[in-house]
């Protein structure tokens, strides 16, 4: 059987679950993004299981990219983590019974608190990324900084352009008013919509394709 | 038998969204010409939020309207195999039986019928169609390798090994991660539990030997 190709474009993150997220690391579910030729795969890993979402470059609609707080956040913590380190690190120097195996070993603790500083603030602002197609919109947390998310658009954005065609952007403002002035007769029409797909189901939005459900 | 239904469908907060305007996704506000498609992050006008929004033609595209199969018109016209008052429009290439353009399942350029789809799935052949796979890799390794690390728990191996051992050679052709193409897991696996086996297998000799002299 001829496997498909896949190129991978993100390494795997844990997937943010609230602010628990942080303490469930070894029971987290990791996310992680794939190209293929027509598609790109979100894979989410558990230990023992990969669970798969595909999103066909023909049906991305839009990609978001939002600034977050969480390397500020982050930031703030570990600066108070070293701050108490080095007052305690000053005080046993500065006490009489400074031995220079407790120094050595605060030293050690500080550098291990001061690399993540470092590198949280080497890896650039943080972010997250939403991917929105005509009948989702999925954040995709392996792209958790903005130059990691800008390389990663970057990829993709030709495979996009290449199934879709390219917006000029005069267009982009013509369509986006159309859009907005048609929004409201859509609100309306919306409603009747709804009550005919629970009837049968009906393939006007999503193009053509169909998912069968798990049970 | 699954329900089919298009993606989404059952969910009314993924169908307010089909067609509105990109929105923040902080705090909801629709983004108009300012923000899309900008070369860096810009505020969003609702939150101040830094955003940068990138669409793509497929946010304008009419959607067609719904495909609600023709209904046959003239006598002896043929029919889809599930409607019968429907209108065949193509052959399923999985079965051949005429479907109707509300059956008919598209998938990269092939055309199911709905019964196909599903057994197709169920075999795990459609592999685009494919949304969970169980890495039997990764269990076979860790029953080989965990009671051994948690090295209270060795005399698990009595059971563990020969179990990593029988998933190994049980799985070893089963389709593992889509994106990771290698059995290195099930070598290692077998290997120490062909190990652990050995082990307990001298251990017990010696013992039944000390015993009878
Ligand atoms: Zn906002
Ligand atoms: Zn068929
Ligand atoms: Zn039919």
């Amino acid at each position: 059987m001829a496997e498909q190709e896949y190129r991978r474009l993100t390494r795997s993150r844990v997937r943010r679950k609230g602010f628990l997220g942080f303490f469930t690391i070894v029971a987290s579910t990791r996310s992680s993004l794939w190209l293929a030729k027509d598609h790109v795969l979100s894979i989410d890993s558990r230990r023992y299981t990969e669970e798969y979402k595909r999103f066909y470059f023909r049906d991305i609609q839009a990609i978001t990219i939002r600034q977050t707080k969480r390397r500020a956040i982050w930031n703030f913590a570990l600066m108070l983590l070293l701050v108490f380190w080095l007052g305690m690190l000053v005080s046993m120097v500065s006490g009489f019974e400074s031995d220079s195996a407790t120094i050595a070993l605060l030293c050690t603790w500080f550098l291990i608190l001061a690399v993540p500083l470092l590198a949280n603030n080497i890896l650039g602002p943080t972010c997250a990324v939403y991917l929105r197609t005509a009948v989702q919109i999925e954040e995709l947390p392996s792209l958790n900084r903005v130059r990691r998310a800008h390389k990663a658009l970057a990829r993709i954005r030709p495979l996009i352009s290449a199934a879709q065609g390219q917006l000029a952007p005069e267009e982009v403002s013509v369509r986006i008013r159309e859009m907005n002035q048609s929004s409201d007769a859509s609100a309306m029409a919306g409603a009747s919509q709804n009550a005919r797909s629970e009837s049968a189901p009906t393939v006007e939005d999503a193009p053509s394709r169909i998912v069968v459900e798990p049970q | 038998m699954a329900t089919f239904s298009v993606l989404g469908l059952n969910s009314l907060a993924g169908r307010r969204q089909i067609h509105s305007l990109p929105s923040c996704p902080k705090c909801g506000a629709p983004l108009v010409e300012g923000v899309l498609n900008q070369p860096s992050l810009e505020p969003c006008p609702g939150c101040q939020s830094l955003l940068q929004v990138e669409v793509f033609p497929a946010l304008f595209r009419r959607t067609a309207p719904a495909g609600s199969g023709e209904i046959v018109l003239v006598d002896g016209e043929s029919s889809c195999f599930y409607h019968a008052s429907k209108k065949a429009v193509l052959a399923c290439q999985g079965c051949g039986r005429f479907v109707c353009a509300l059956c008919d399942c598209e998938l990269n350029g092939e055309h199911f019928c709905p019964a196909c789809l599903e057994t197709g799935k169920a075999k795990g052949k459609i592999k685009s169609l494919e949304n969970r796979r169980t890495l039997y890799d990764s269990i076979a390794l860790s029953l080989a390798i965990l009671p051994l690390v948690i090295f209270i728990f060795w005399f698990f191996t009595i059971v563990t090994a020969p179990m990593a051992l029988f998933m190994a050679i049980r799985y070893w052709n089963a389709p593992g991660s889509i994106v990771r193409h290698t059995r290195i897991r099930y070598v290692v696996a077998m290997i120490f539990a062909t190990l652990q086996i050995a082990g307990w297998g001298i251990g017990i000799y010696f013992l039944i030997e000390n015993l009878h002299g």
